[in-house]
């Protein structure tokens, strides 16, 4: 049966070939391709929507949110001639699809675990988007199949079994789809989709920070088939954290009237990084190469002089710009760290450990996601973005030795080697729904005690849990 | 006897703002976009409201009063906002069992048009909620939703309290 349809392919093949040579038109092969790929996603997505539990209708909010989400990034797609379409699959797998044409899946498992983190929902979606921008999928099925495009577009153009091409290439689709559509096509989909995730506005960290997740729940071999259909995640990993320096400038030398604009514009800078947004705590770390013991704070609201981290040497301090946090540059066991110290005095979390290298002046970019500090290891000293959320350090400064970070709002500004240097990063934009839908708010039912008054004493009892 | 007549009107007025703020306390939105008077019992949210939401729960155990102003409201007028909010909530993904009680009429809320509806859908306890919902679009693509939330049974009783909310309503700007 197979040898009998390859011969007849072959016979169209030849067929096509002498019609191509008396008459071809690149556009109408074009066109034909593309009706083609679409017939391919077309025929494809009901039994993948089938094999999983079929399509989830998320909440308005969520669904005008995601939306938009996948709006910008298929604003900056290449190929104008798909019209893509979002699916969201009702299965826990966590799990994300393209098939050729334009069809993008992704699981409701998989929208519940990275929450409301829009970079790295755009991280997923940018990722599928990036295996049809670069015909992975169309690609993979014409070879699978033992076809070139030509004879595809040929059999198109003769109008010859079209249906029945189109029914085995979908088929052969979905069986590739469970396989993946290869490593190298993971690794491109990875970077083109981060890249198309940055011009859509989205932080390009949110492929990393993606990668991380996926590893953490990876080693906690968690039955959950956790992107099973795509290659090892460290590696990927990795590749998206080292192109994430690509969509920040180079340094570029500015003048002195320039820098002066910076040091106006700074957002909690070295000169200006021990007040408290919220007022409270005034800072007296010295925030120079030398260090001292622990935090000297003053609480203006209690009028108290407190010592934050009494036992560490303290070398640098920088309220976020919530004033949640304190970043502190802190040495313990002879190595510098930075960590995040609340508002209570207490480490929140330690993020990173720079070992055998001097740590100093850090400042809080002004949407509070990253720090910038001055990072050197003796002889040369680098600007090092780091993003909080992630294990992800950049140097930005791009072998200019650098200090003096003074993060404005479109990038940070440095002394560097011969005078003073900006580099421009990359530009984030919330996601904004026009035309929201109001909320609809339910009232919460609390357990509350009951409260006994007997003379001078009150009493309260355990609340009765009852269902409901 | 003019002179008479003023002072007579003033302390009426003045009567009447002791009278209902009496009976309740006026709020005044964080973002300095209107103030009204919250009836008395009723009990500001704090782990519900945000800077664009405040919520405040009634007596009883199932009415709730919130007001949420939004960005980017992108519709013409306040009945197109309201229609496009109700059509949204009757599909897929809406609420729960959505029924329109009462369809889209206009209304003045202090010199702005405005529009109403009431609606109810279903809790996840399977009771009925009931809902008057105000909608009103401003300038600056802005727009305000006043609503009144209960069960069925008590709806009406709720609704009586809303109108000094809404009787008490004035615009800052």
């Amino acid at each position: 049966m197979t040898s009998h349809k390859t011969r007849n392919l072959y016979v169209v093949l030849m067929v096509f070939i002498v019609v191509v040579s008396c008459s071809g038109s690149g556009e109408a092969f074009h066109n034909l391709l593309t009706q083609f790929e679409r017939g391919i996603g077309r025929g494809a997505a009901p039994e993948l929507v089938k094999q999983y539990g079929g399509e989830y209708v998320l909440p308005i909010q969520e669904r005008l949110w995601l939306d938009e989400i996948f709006r910008r990034l298929v604003d900056v797609t290449k190929r104008t001639e798909i019209e893509y379409t979002l699916t969201v699959l009702n299965t826990q797998e966590m799990n994300a699809f393209a098939l050729p044409g334009g069809y993008i899946f992704v699981t409701r498992g998989l929208l519940r675990a990275v929450g409301n983190d829009e970079s790295q929902v755009a991280a997923v979606l940018g990722h599928e988007i990036a295996h049809v921008e670069c015909k992975h999928g169309l690609n993979a099925v014409l070879r699978q199949m033992g076809l070139t495009v030509l004879m595809e577009v040929g059999m198109f153009w003769l109008d010859m079994a079209s249906t029945e091409i189109v029914r085995i290439a979908s088929t052969t689709a979905l069986q590739l789809l469970q396989l993946g559509w290869g490593r190298e096509a993971e690794y491109e989909a990875d970077i083109l989709g981060q890249e198309y995730a940055v011009e859509a506005g989205f932080d390009g960290a949110g492929s990393v920070l993606l990668m991380d997740y996926l590893l953490q729940i990876e080693s906690a071999d968690q039955p959950l088939r956790v992107f099973r259909t795509h290659p090892e995640s460290y590696e990927r990993r990795e590749r998206v954290a080292a192109n994430l320096l690509s969509f920040w400038s180079s340094p570029q030398k500015i003048s002195d009237q320039e820098w002066l604009e910076v040091l106006n514009s700074r957002r909690n800078s070295i000169l200006d990084p021990r007040m408290d947004p919220m007022g409270r705590f005034v800072l007296t770390v010295e925030g120079n190469s030398s260090f001292q013991w622990g935090l000297e704070i003053e609480d203006t609201q209690q009028d108290l002089a407190l010592t934050w981290l009494p036992d560490h040497k303290v070398f640098d301090a920088a309220w976020s710009p919530d004033g949640k946090y304190l970043a502190v540059i802190v040495e313990e066991k002879e190595t510098k760290g930075l960590w995040l110290i609340d508002r209570m005095g207490n480490v929140a979390k330690k993020l990173r450990h720079y070992s055998d290298r001097h740590v100093e002046e850090v400042v809080w970019s002004p949407q509070g996601n990253m720090v910038a500090m001055t990072v050197s290891d003796g002889t040369h000293s680098d600007i090092v973005v780091g993003y909080l959320a992630g294990n992800v350090d950049i140097a930005v400064s791009q072998g200019k030795s650098g200090s003096q970070p003074i993060w404005c709002d479109d990038g940070i500004g440095f002394v560097g080697s011969g005078g003073s240097y900006f580099v421009r990063s990359p530009d984030v934009q919330p996601v904004v729904i026009h035309n929201p839908v109001p909320r609809v708010v339910e009232r919460k039912t609390f357990l509350s005690p009951t409260v006994i008054r007997e003379g001078n004493t009150i009493t309260l009892t355990r609340p009765k849990l009852s269902v409901p | 006897m003019v002179r008479y007549r003023l002072g007579l009107a003033a302390a009426l007025i003045i009567l009447a703002a002791s009278q209902a703020l009496g009976n309740g306390f006026m709020f005044t939105e964080p973002g300095g976009y209107y103030q009204t008077v919250i009836p008395e019992q009723w009990v500001y949210q704090t782990h519900q409201s945000d800077n664009h939401l405040v919520v405040f729960y009634g007596p009883d155990e199932s009415n709730l009063l919130y007001i949420e102003r939004l960005q980017h409201i992108l519709d013409d007028n306040a009945r197109s906002f309201a229609e496009r909010t109700l059509s949204l909530y009757e599909a897929p993904g809406g609420l729960r069992g959505f029924q329109l009680e009462e369809p889209v009429t206009e209304l003045m809320i202090d010199g702005v048009a405005a529009a109403s509806s009431v609606y109810s859908y279903l809790l996840d306890s399977k009771a009925r909620q009931w809902e008057y919902r105000i909608f009103i679009v401003l300038e600056d693509e802005q727009g305000i939703v006043i609503t009144i939330s209960d069960s069925e049974d008590s709806f009406e009783d709720s609704c009586a309290v809303f109108q000094t909310v809404i009787s008490n309503w004035r615009w800052s700007q």
